[in-house]
């Protein structure tokens, strides 16, 4: 995927103020000893004029970063501080965690503290390495995807290209940069040398809704729980003129909302896409021709342009979706170590979704191998929840299943503690209760080699 | 129980909170974030028998606030 190059006209704006990329620049530029090839920044970001500078620094002086949230437990930050040793952590000054650094300074609401690193003389970090995401949501396994140079190249390309992305776009942030539905944003308006207005604001806040009514907003993207709310709010039945694109990750959009979204777009002249990616494939995987939605209102679509899809099995139709393109990552990394490996996958990758083909070549997705689930398209591992309660809630043996967004909790032990379970895990892993149902079984069966069976 | 007190529990329950709420604002605590906006929003229309305009659910910025927009629907928290 060839990118034509308009990071020139790339704007962002931010409290009505408009920055160039030359002004861009002008705000890393008092930090550029944070920016050193050898050594890992980790950024806790927001969407401000300040995170996503830094990160454009980084890509460009093709220095290793690691996105996180501006809202991640200190606890957690200071395990991943730990297993990943970085020179440079930039995080929010309200954050308050214990570790010794060589120098701090400060710059409005971010705190740049330096450590000394004398860990990396054995183990370079790989020239490849651009970004490192987190994957599960916050049951403390701290996996990341190693996300190259040329992932996050090759999938702007193709979301440019069949977004049809120009100078013209304007879009507002929606979703964090730490997951990859939203960087993949900030990559494709940042190539696509498009406008970016940042705001931290969530949409059922006013100002979000000054952005769309003072802005020639042109496109819109969100997760499903995004919207829900959106819908919730009365979007739906407003005109914005110069919206002509909405498109839709994270996770399943509930049909009948697809459809009033499909039929707001044609009404409006929106182009509506309705798309299927994962982190483990820098952000996108495929996505729905707005003209074919209504015949294929349940399909992920068809792959991006430059990549393939395949249906992994033998003798029935269906069976896991493996993905073949430049945008699949080089593997994971748990801590320091990893970051010397090269590529793992060797652009090939096992997405651990079932699915299957219809006769037009477009792709439905069915079940999930692997065992987790999305809470407002934030993956929960399952097994790390049941481990979670049970190294809290000692003696107890759980269980732990569900659907996206309906996480079910089952446990065996002599006295009730569905109110503790709950408060524990709705505190633990930021979920609202509603989500949850929690109840108490005689017995956990288990298989022969003394595995949880579930069903 | 008075209004105040039915209005308080709505909080208190959908929040898990059990902290003051009379000083609480959107976003104050992690508890309140957009999603259980919506959910406390739900909550309060069934509990107060009542249908909020989008902008009240927008500018239902903060527990306070949120008495005076209830007053809106004839609502008296007292």
């Amino acid at each position: 995927m060839i990118l034509n190059n308009n990071i020139s006209s790339f704007k962002l704006i931010e409290n009505d103020q408009s920055y160039s990329i030359d002004d861009i620049w002008k705000i890393t530029s008092p930090f550029e000893y944070i920016f050193n090839k050898q050594e890992l920044i980790i950024l806790c970001a927001d969407n401000d004029i300040f995170s996503i500078s830094i990160y454009l620094k980084a890509l460009k002086s093709r220095t290793p970063i690691m996105l996180l949230t501006n809202d991640i437990d200190p606890i957690e930050l200071l395990k991943i501080l730990e297993n990943f040793r970085p020179s440079i952590l930039i995080v929010n000054n309200t954050l308050l965690i214990e570790a010794s650094y060589r120098s701090k300074e400060n710059y409005e609401n971010y705190n740049i503290f330096s450590y000394a690193t004398d860990q990396h003389s054995s183990l370079p970090i790989n020239k490849n390495l651009a970004v490192l995401l987190p994957t599960s949501g916050t049951t403390g396994s701290a996996k990341f995807v190693r996300i190259s140079h040329q992932n996050i190249q090759s999938n702007a390309g193709s979301i440019i290209n069949y977004l049809k992305i120009n100078t013209k776009d304007m879009t507002v942030t929606t979703l964090p940069m730490s997951y990859s539905f939203g960087l993949s944003i900030i990559n494709s308006y940042f190539n696509a040398g498009a406008t970016l207005v940042l705001t931290n604001k969530s949409i059922v806040s006013r100002d979000f809704w000054t952005i769309m009514e003072s802005n020639k907003i042109t496109s819109i993207s969100g997760v499903p729980y995004i919207f829900e709310l959106l819908d919730k709010l009365g979007f739906f039945k407003k005109c914005y003129p110069s919206l002509s694109t909405i498109t839709q990750a994270g996770g399943r959009l509930k049909r009948d909302l697809k459809k009033k979204i499909l039929e707001y777009s044609i009404a409006n002249n929106i182009d509506f896409f309705v798309m299927y990616g994962q982190t483990e494939a820098t952000a996108r995987i495929s996505y729905v021709p707005p003209s074919e939605l209504a015949n294929k209102i349940d399909s992920i679509g068809i792959p991006i342009p430059g990549t393939k899809l395949n249906i992994d099995s033998k003798y029935l139709n269906e069976g896991e979706l493996v993905l073949e393109g430049d945008n699949v990552s080089m593997g994971y990394a748990l801590d320091f170590k990893d970051l010397h490996k090269g590529d793992e996958n060797n652009g090939r990758l096992k997405t651990g979704d079932i699915g299957y083909k219809d006769a037009d070549g477009y792709f439905y997705i069915t079940g999930r191998k692997s065992r987790f689930i999305k809470i407002n398209s934030v993956r929960l591992s399952l097994d790390d929840t049941e481990k979670l309660i049970e190294n809290e809630f000692e003696g107890l043996d759980v269980l732990c299943t569900g659907m996206d967004d309906n996480l079910l909790i089952e446990y065996v032990d002599k006295i009730n503690c569905d109110e503790e379970i709950k408060i524990f895990v709705c505190k633990k892993i930021k979920i609202h209760h509603k989500h949850l149902k929690i109840s108490k079984i005689k017995k956990i069966l288990r298989n022969s080699s003394g595995k949880k069976m579930y069903n | 129980m008075s209004t105040l007190d039915k209005y308080r529990k709505v909080f208190k329950e959908c929040f898990q909170y059990d902290g003051d709420v009379d000083a609480l604002e959107y976003q104050s605590i992690e508890e309140w974030d957009s999603v259980a906006h919506m959910q406390l929003m739900a909550e309060l229309e069934d509990e107060f028998k009542v249908e909020m305009d989008i902008d009240d659910i927008i500018d239902f910025s903060s527990f306070k606030e949120g008495i005076k927009i209830l007053s809106k629907y004839d609502v008296e928290i007292a």
